[in-house]
């Protein structure tokens, strides 16, 4: 399948990833509206880019590019980057794994909306498109130092947001626009 | 949450890039990791409970509805676009003498454009998405300030309401800047109780239509919009609702498409 050249059409295209492009965007925006706006853009780039997709077996790593570009784009056109005050957070690892606990969707799509872009990215395409944080690096051409940096910020972010309720603000141990 | 604190930050950060039921931490790289994680049961009982918890989030990420007629709402909407501009055909091979020939010709035209003054289309973030985008963020953002009264003051000169659009005994305006690098009025139309704003703006976008679409370029769940060029100015028109809506805000006999 990966080695088959493409020779998808959009519709096809569509069908077969507008459910998983769509939750990627809903994550990354945070809202229904934004990333259905964001779905459609991404879908719009690939219909005139088609011929650029080599190989069926990468569209979706092709649409997945083509929708982190569209949203870093959008969000230099709209307000500079928050600054960044995420420390490093080990505490908020709970002592157990909750085994039964479903996962509230509200808060956590609220503590990633919480973090600024650049960090936002890094943590979806970790959970999300369970990349390495090698290929983070090299899709987003960031040094593998600073990827994990980002990475223990912000998931140390998201942990405290989730599971300490008693926190109502993250732990700031180290404020920095770093990273 | 009895974590014994990690005072080396690179173990810490080595920990959180491992991806849960991954060998990332067989990544020369991580070789310092794994000998931790051998040497410390504390830090590979911290490292286990991570690599479950990260599961459990991962499957979380993945979890989000999809909202209804999304499919044929993107097959509509590519539908259009591409009707209004067709798709070219995929590259095919083509030989070196053909391209010579032909990045020659396309020199040539560039400098005849350039001689006779025509301007040359914007980047790709100034054409048709880029303004639909900036209308509905406009709009969606838009705030309490109702804006003056066109009845009690004009707005600048230059920026009319369009034909196409229906006309109201109430419309107030308010001026905007920094649409999508551009500055303008932007126009009120909101009746009975469904919101609806048309903004105007300077300077026009090449390859847009000449007229208000009768259908939205751009439809989401909850957003429908529409941008054209007309008189000199170019208008983006954002309703709140679906198409049919949106054609509720276009003038009866304007001049539609």
């Amino acid at each position: 399948m990966a080695d088959e050249p493409a020779e998808m059409d959009i519709a096809q295209l569509v069908a077969e990833h507008h459910r998983a492009v769509y939750a990627y965007a809903y994550r990354l925006s945070g809202s229904v509206p934004d990333a259905e706006d964001l779905t459609q853009q991404v879908f719009l780039v690939a219909q005139q880019k088609l011929g650029q997709l080599r190989k069926a077996g990468s569209a979706r790593s092709w649409l997945y590019t083509i929708l982190r570009n569209s949203f870093l784009k959008a969000q230099q056109r709209r307000r500079p980057l928050a600054a960044a005050s995420l420390g490093l957070n080990i505490d908020s690892v709970p002592a157990e794994v909750p085994e039964n606990e479903e996962i509230d969707r509200e808060r956590l799509q609220k503590a990633i909306d919480e973090l600024p872009e650049r960090f936002r990215v890094v943590l979806v395409m970790f959970y999300f498109q369970e990349c390495s944080y090698r290929e983070i690096a090299e899709e987003l051409d960031l040094p593998m130092g600073t990827v994990m940096s980002r990475l223990a910020r912000a998931k140390g972010h998201l942990r405290a947001r989730l599971f300490a309720p008693e926190q109502p603000q993250t732990t700031k141990q180290q404020p920095s626009t770093a990273g | 949450m009895d974590n014994q604190p990690i005072r080396d930050e690179r173990i810490l950060h080595a920990i959180e890039a491992c991806r849960p039921g991954s060998d990332d931490v067989a990544d020369p790289a991580l070789e310092f990791l794994a000998a931790e994680l051998d040497a410390d049961p504390q830090l590979a009982e911290l490292y286990d409970r991570l690599q479950q918890l990260d599961s459990k989030l991962a499957a979380a990420f993945r979890e989000v509805p999809v909202p209804e007629g999304l499919e044929q709402r993107l097959l509509d909407r590519l539908a259009t676009a591409e009707a209004a501009s067709p798709v070219s055909p995929r590259p095919k091979r083509v030989s070196r003498r053909w391209l010579l020939a032909g990045s020659a010709a396309v020199t040539v035209a560039a400098a005849v454009l350039v001689a006779v003054g025509i301007g040359i289309p914007g980047p790709d973030d100034d054409g048709e998405q880029a303004v639909l985008d900036e209308g509905i963020r406009f709009f969606n953002k838009e705030s309490a300030e109702l804006g003056v009264l066109l009845a009690d003051k004009a707005p600048p000169s230059g920026y009319p309401i369009s034909r196409a659009v229906l006309r109201l005994p109430e419309i107030r305006w308010r001026r905007i800047e920094g649409f999508a690098g551009r500055n303008g009025v932007a126009y009120d139309l909101s009746r009975g109780g469904v919101r609806a704003t048309l903004h105007v703006v300077k300077p026009q976008v090449a390859g847009l239509p000449t007229r208000a679409p009768a259908s939205p370029m751009r439809s989401t769940g909850q957003r429908s919009a529409s941008a054209w060029n007309e008189g000199g100015v170019l208008y983006v028109l954002v309703v709140h609702g679906d198409a049919r809506t949106y054609r509720g805000f276009l003038a009866p006999r304007g001049p539609l498409a």
